[in-house]
């Protein structure tokens, strides 16, 4: 039967709004706002109908990256939980992995942005994803491939490097 | 130019950078400029691996790094003396803040650290509040021990502990612990394991491999008896008289080895169960076999189940009617020998999982079972014939098939009664001729439905334990 799809039998999706610190309003669902550990801890003392946060440490452009990650988190969660209940089997985990690879292969300037914003909302999963993009950078380089890499001026009094 | 946007993130963004990294790593940044100079100082990670400290040029630029006095460690003589100072240097600049993770990691067993160090190092670690601890290769003896401090840690979560003689101290008592890994420990007779996990309320995942411990004749048998237990797994523990283990909220269990005395209510817990039994002397036969069909017939609640061959032999040693219906099952690994007796014992434990899901087998090679039963005269129970379905059964997986007429008759028995079956995977052992092959194929490709999707492959016979059996090793 057709009707028994009809989407406004459900009931509508609770939302919250974020402003991002150039003053773009987002609307998303309640359950993806709450990916952010930040939000969560407030949640419960905010009115239903004042549910508006103003972020001012985020960028429109990082935020709606942000945003992108955790309705990705959300949904492929649902669907992992669902094809364990049914105990199909599923790779949900791991094409979550490989999403997750994608998502975090940026620019390092926006790589940089989503590490602050990550950890400015307080979302673990996705701090760790960044900080550990940021280490895989680091590791195995030598101090003068680091400095060229990130562009870090050396201002050591003494330069153990130099004076081999 | 770039902006140098790495170093002006907040100092514990940073520090967190270098916990993702290896020591070796996160030293040497202290080098990259001042704002990067005592970065590492703060790190909650700490993995002391002698190894690393063998090389030279790693060690030289933490020594210039840290503006460690180069000319003392030019004296020293070996990796024992260098690893020692530079473990003690860096602790002596460690800023205090909270240790997560704490490792000490010796593979050097001609120069290995010495234990008044290691002890003084965990004493530290123990002082701030470490979580997780790790002592791998520590050559400890009856007046050289582990701190006394560590075995009373009120902060630690997660313990390993692998070659090294354990000499328990008077009190041990972990409150926190949830995970307790012991790996090729060697414990003295006169020093009971059990005090080890008795006083740990909240002990969660137990791993106990290659533990010479016991080994003389001590009489007192290893007690697991652990409320809070949800994974054991017990590999390669030999040695020992016996093992009680009675932990009634116990989920999954792993055991290689003798079959172990399991309580009613912890064979009742169990979901997930993996049993590699063998039998070394033939005078233990009667019991081994004796304690296996109990415990295989008490899993009334399991719903992944894995046996390997002296497990499927001994379901044939008794009546099969007292074996319960596994109504929960799910999935079903096993390791059997193409042996009708096994097949027959396989057919008979099929009857009795009306939800099977997975089936899968590995069929070992008949060399490989010296240390097996002598196969007795063919065993033949009275229900064998009776009609059943595994009316649930959708994916079958063979390995090392030998093509055999007993695993045909195996084959058969499931195309017979599962009308499910989705997809089957064969792999044919190495040692199965081509012309082998493809004649057994075309008798199974006959037996099978048009609906079920085959694949057959030729693989290679290196000997792969299940890996059900060993997984909770890493939990």
């Amino acid at each position: 039967m057709k009707d028994s799809f009809n989407p406004s039998i459900e009931p509508p999706k609770k939302t919250v709004t974020l402003v991002s610190s150039d003053g773009y309003d987002f609307e998303v669902e309640e359950e993806v706002a709450l990916e952010s550990q930040v939000i969560k801890d407030g949640f419960e003392d905010k009115a239903v109908d004042d549910r508006e946060y103003l972020l001012f440490n985020v960028h429109s452009d990082t935020l709606e990256l942000i945003i992108k990650y955790c309705e990705k988190h959300v949904s492929s969660r649902k669907s992992i939980s669902a094809a364990a209940a049914s105990s199909s089997s599923s790779n949900g985990e791991e094409a979550l992995k490989e999403w997750d690879e994608h998502f975090i292969s940026v620019d390092t300037n926006t790589l940089y942005d989503i590490l602050m914003a990550a950890d400015y909302l307080n979302i673990k999963s996705l701090l760790d994803l960044a900080i550990q993009k940021v280490a895989d950078t680091i590791h195995g380089r030598s101090p003068e491939q680091i400095r060229k890499k990130f562009n870090i001026e050396n201002d050591s009094i003494i330069d153990p490097w130099a004076s081999e | 130019m770039e902006m140098d946007r790495i170093s002006n993130l907040p100092e514990p963004i940073r520090s967190h950078i270098l916990d993702f990294l290896p020591m070796g790593d996160a030293f040497r940044t202290s080098i990259l400029s001042r704002q990067w100079r005592y970065v590492c100082f703060s790190l909650s990670n700490l993995t002391f691996d002698q190894h690393s400290f063998m090389q030279k040029k790693n060690y030289g630029d933490f020594a210039d790094s840290l503006n460690f006095d180069q000319f003392s460690f030019m004296q020293k003589k070996n990796s024992r003396e260098y690893a020692d100072d530079f473990v003690n240097r860096i602790l002596s600049h460690h800023d205090g803040s909270a240790i997560i993770n704490f490792e000490v990691n010796n593979n050097d067993y001609i120069y290995p650290v010495s234990v008044p160090d290691v002890n003084a190092w965990i004493s530290y670690a123990v002082d701030h509040n470490v979580q997780k601890l790790r002592i791998h290769g520590v050559p400890t003896k009856y007046d050289a021990a582990l701190s006394g401090d560590l075995f009373t840690c009120i902060s630690l979560t997660s313990l390993t502990l692998e070659r090294l003689g354990l000499y328990l101290p008077r009190t041990v008592g972990f409150p926190l612990l949830k995970t307790l890994k012991l790996d090729d420990v060697y414990i003295p007779s006169e020093n009971s394991i059990n005090k080890l996990f008795s006083n740990c309320p909240v002990l969660e995942n137990l791993a106990i491999r290659r533990c010479s411990f016991l080994i003389c004749n001590c009489r007192e048998p290893l007690n697991i008896f652990v409320p809070s237990l949800k994974r054991l797994s017990l590999l390669f523990v030999h040695y020992h008289k016996k093992t009680n283990i009675s932990s009634p909220n116990l989920k999954q269990f792993a055991c290689l080895g003798h079959p172990p005395d399991i309580s009613l209510e912890t064979r009742l817990s169990l979901r997930t169960a993996s049993f590699t039994w063998s039998v070394t002397r033939s005078d233990q036969r009667t019991s081994y076999i004796h304690s296996a069909h109990k415990i295989v017939a008490g899993l009334h609640n399991v719903t992944e189940l894995c046996l390997y061959d002296f497990c499927i032999e001994a379901l044939t040693s008794r009546d099969p009617v007292c074996l319960p219906t596994y109504s929960t099952l799910k999935h079903l690994h096993l390791h059997m020998l193409p042996i009708e007796n096994q097949v027959q014992a396989v057919i008979v434990l099929l009857k009795r999982t009306p939800n099977l899901q997975t089936l899968g087998i590995y069929v070992m090679m008949r060399k490989t079972m010296q240390d097996t039963l002598v196969e007795k005269e063919y065993w033949q129970p009275q229900e064998l014939y009776s009609v059943h379905t595994l009316n649930h059964l959708k994916l079958l997986k063979i390995e090392s098939l030998q093509g055999t007429k007993s695993e045909f008759r195996l084959l058969r028995h499931l195309f017979e009664n599962g009308n499910a079956i989705e997809r089957m995977n064969i792999c044919y052992s190495k040692e199965v001729t081509e012309a082998g092959r493809t004649g057994f194929s075309e008798k199974i490709m006959k037996l099978a439905r048009v609906l079920t999707e085959v694949e057959i492959s030729a693989g290679d016979d290196s000997y792969k334990p299940h890996p059900h059996a060993f997984k909770w090793l890493t939990f």
